[in-house]
C-alpha cells in the first residue's frame, strides 16, 4: 500500500495546483449524495414495509457517523495524507453502497443501517474532510475560493445524484415513475440501483484520490515543512486548539448557522405550499413546490462559492456577521412579510440558503486563519460535530413547533412564525460568538514550528 | 519551498509541468456531472413559475 503514503503523494515540481480542485470535487460530489437519500425514501418505506422514522433513521446514522467520523479520524486523515484519506472514504463509501444492496436484495434493514448508515457515514466523515487541508496549502493566497470549489461539491452532489437514482430505478422498474405522486419502485430496481451508485462512485472518488497531490514539503513529520501560519503566526495543533475558546465560539457560529438553515431546507416542499394556502388550498402546486426545492438546491450550492470566495477579500469574521446578521433580518422579513408574495419568499429563502451553504464553505478558511494549516484538517474535522448536533437540533425545533400547530397539509403561515422566530434567536446567539471571536493566544501555538513560515498579505477581519 | 513561491505560481498557471490538456481533462470528468445535475435542477426549479 506504499501507493497511498503521503510520500508518494508529494507534487513533483511543475504541478498544476488547479488539478487539485477537480480532485476534491470527484469526492464531495460523490459524498454529496446524502441529501439526495430522500429519492429512495417511498420505495424503501413500501419495500421494508415499515413506516417512515426507521427508513429515514438510516439517513440520520449517516449524517451522525460523518461528524463522528470526522471528528476522531481527522488527526489520521493529517498524518496520512489526502490520497490515503481519499481511498479510504471511496471504499467505505462505495461498500456502504454494495452492502445497502445486499440488505435491500435480502429485506434486512439492518443491513442498510450498518452499510449506508454505518460504513458509508464514515466515508462521509473522512471524504468531506480529506481535501480541505491540501487545498488551503496549494491556495494560501485564497483559502475561501479553494475550500469554496471543493465544498460548493458537496451540495452539487445531491443535484446529480436525484435524477440520476430516479433515471436508475426507472431503467430497473419500467413501471416506476418518478414524476407520479409517491411513485414506489420495486425491491430489484432499488438494489440495483444502490450496486450501480456503489460502483460508480468508487470509480469516481479513486480518480480523485489518483489525481491529489499535497505540495513539497508539507509532510507532517517533515522537519522542513512549510505550514501557512493563521494570524499573528499561529500554529495550533488539533488537540490543542479544542481547548481554545476560539474554536468553541467558531463551533457555537456553525451550529447556530446550520440549525437556522436546516429548519428551511428539511420544510421547503410542504413550507412554501402552507404559507400560500387559503381555505384548505394552496395556491402553490405540488410541481412547483418541488420547483422550489431545487431553486434552495441551487442557492445552496451557489452559497458555498460565491460567499466563501467573497470571504476572501471581507475577512471571514465579517462575512460571517452578513452570514447571520442579514440572516437575521431574512427570517424576521419571512415571519412577517412572507405570504405576500410568492417572488419575495422564494427570495427571501434563497437567501437564506445561500448563508447556510456559504456557513460550511468558509468555515475551513476561518479556522486557517485562526489555527495555522498546521492541523487544520483535523481541526475541521472536529468541528464538524457541530453539524451533527445541528442536524439534530434544527429539525426537532421545527417540527416540535408545527407537531403542535396541527397536521401537515392543514397548516397556515402562522404555524410556521414562531418556528422562525425561534431561528431569529438562534441566529442572534451565533451573531454574538461571531463577534467574541479574537485571534488565539499565543500560549496555544506550537512553538516548533510557529512564526516560521513566511506570513501571507491578510485581510484581518 | 517557500510560501512566496507557492503563490507565485498562481500568476503563471497552468505550470508548465503540467499538460493543459491534462488540466481540462481533469475539470471535465467532475464538471460534466455536474452540469447534467444543474441542467436537471434547472429543468425542475423552472416549475416553481410555470407549475
Amino acid at each position: 500500500m506504499s501507493v497511498l503514503d503521503r510520500e508518494r503523494s508529494v507534487a513533483r515540481p511543475g504541478f498544476s495546483r488547479w488539478l487539485i480542485p477537480p480532485a476534491a470535487l470527484a469526492v464531495h460530489l460523490s459524498i454529496g449524495q446524502v441529501y439526495a437519500f430522500s429519492v429512495f425514501k417511498t420505495s424503501l418505506v413500501a419495500h421494508f414495509g415499515t413506516g417512515q422514522t426507521p427508513v429515514a433513521a438510516i439517513f440520520s446514522i449517516a449524517i451522525v457517523m460523518l461528524g463522528l467520523s470526522a471528528a476522531f479520524g481527522g488527526t489520521w486523515v493529517e498524518r496520512h495524507g489526502p490520497r490515503a484519506a481519499m481511498v479510504v472514504a471511496a471504499l467505505c463509501w462505495s461498500a456502504g453502497f454494495l452492502v445497502g444492496s445486499l440488505g435491500i436484495a435480502t429485506s434486512q434493514l439492518w443491513l442498510l443501517y450498518l452499510g449506508y448508515g454505518v460504513i458509508g457515514g464514515i466515508g462521509l466523515g473522512i471524504g468531506y474532510i480529506s481535501p480541505v487541508s491540501t487545498l488551503i496549502k496549494w491556495f494560501p493566497d485564497r483559502p475561501g475560493l479553494a475550500t469554496g470549489m471543493a465544498i460548493m461539491g458537496f451540495g452539487g452532489g445531491a443535484l446529480i445524484a436525484s435524477p440520476l437514482s430516479n433515471a436508475l430505478l426507472g431503467h430497473f422498474d419500467a413501471g416506476f415513475d418518478p414524476t407520479a405522486k409517491d411513485a414506489v419502485a420495486d425491491g430489484h430496481a432499488l438494489a440495483m440501483t444502490f450496486l450501480v451508485l456503489g460502483v460508480a462512485y468508487l470509480v469516481l472518488m479513486l480518480f480523485g484520490a489518483a489525481l491529489v497531490r499535497v505540495p513539497p514539503g508539507s509532510g507532517h513529520a517533515d522537519a522542513g515543512a512549510v505550514h501557512v501560519p493563521g494570524h499573528r503566526g499561529a500554529q495550533v495543533r488539533a488537540a490543542q486548539a479544542i481547548r481554545t475558546p476560539q474554536f468553541w465560539l467558531v463551533w457555537v457560529v456553525l451550529f447556530c448557522n446550520v440549525t437556522a438553515g436546516i429548519g428551511i431546507l428539511e420544510q421547503a416542499a410542504p413550507m412554501i405550499q402552507d404559507f400560500f394556502r387559503s381555505g384548505g388550498t394552496s395556491s402553490v402546486t405540488a410541481a412547483a413546490a418541488g420547483g422550489f426545492v431545487g431553486l434552495l438546491s441551487l442557492a445552496n450550492m451557489a452559497g458555498r462559492f460565491v460567499w466563501s470566495s467573497t470571504s476572501d477579500w471581507t475577512g471571514r469574521r465579517r462575512i460571517y456577521v452578513v452570514y447571520l446578521g442579514v440572516g437575521i433580518v431574512m427570517y424576521l422579513l419571512l415571519a412577517t412579510l412572507g405570504t405576500s408574495s410568492t417572488a419575495l419568499f422564494v427570495g427571501l429563502a434563497a437567501v437564506i440558503i445561500s448563508f447556510y451553504g456559504g456557513g460550511f464553505a468558509t468555515v475551513p478558511a476561518y479556522l486557517k486563519d485562526l489555527f495555522g494549516t498546521l492541523e487544520v484538517g483535523a481541526v475541521h474535522g472536529r468541528l464538524l460535530t457541530a453539524w451533527s448536533a445541528a442536524g439534530v437540533a434544527g429539525p426537532v425545533i421545527v417540527n416540535g413547533i408545527l407537531d403542535a400547530s396541527g397536521k401537515p397539509g392543514t397548516l397556515s403561515a402562522g404555524a410556521y412564525r414562531p418556528a422562525l422566530f425561534v431561528m431569529v434567536g438562534v441566529l442572534a446567539v451565533g451573531f454574538v460568538a461571531n463577534l467574541l471571536v479574537r485571534d488565539v493566544d499565543r500560549r496555544h501555538f506550537d512553538e516548533s514550528v510557529a512564526g516560521e513560515a513566511g506570513t501571507l498579505e491578510e485581510v484581518s477581519a | 519551498m517557500s510560501i512566496d513561491s507557492q503563490a507565485h505560481r498562481a500568476t503563471h498557471e497552468p505550470d508548465p509541468g503540467t499538460p493543459v490538456a491534462a488540466v481540462v481533462g481533469a475539470w471535465l470528468v467532475v464538471a460534466t456531472p455536474l452540469a447534467y445535475g444543474l441542467w436537471q435542477t434547472l429543468v425542475k426549479a423552472a416549475k416553481l413559475f410555470t407549475g
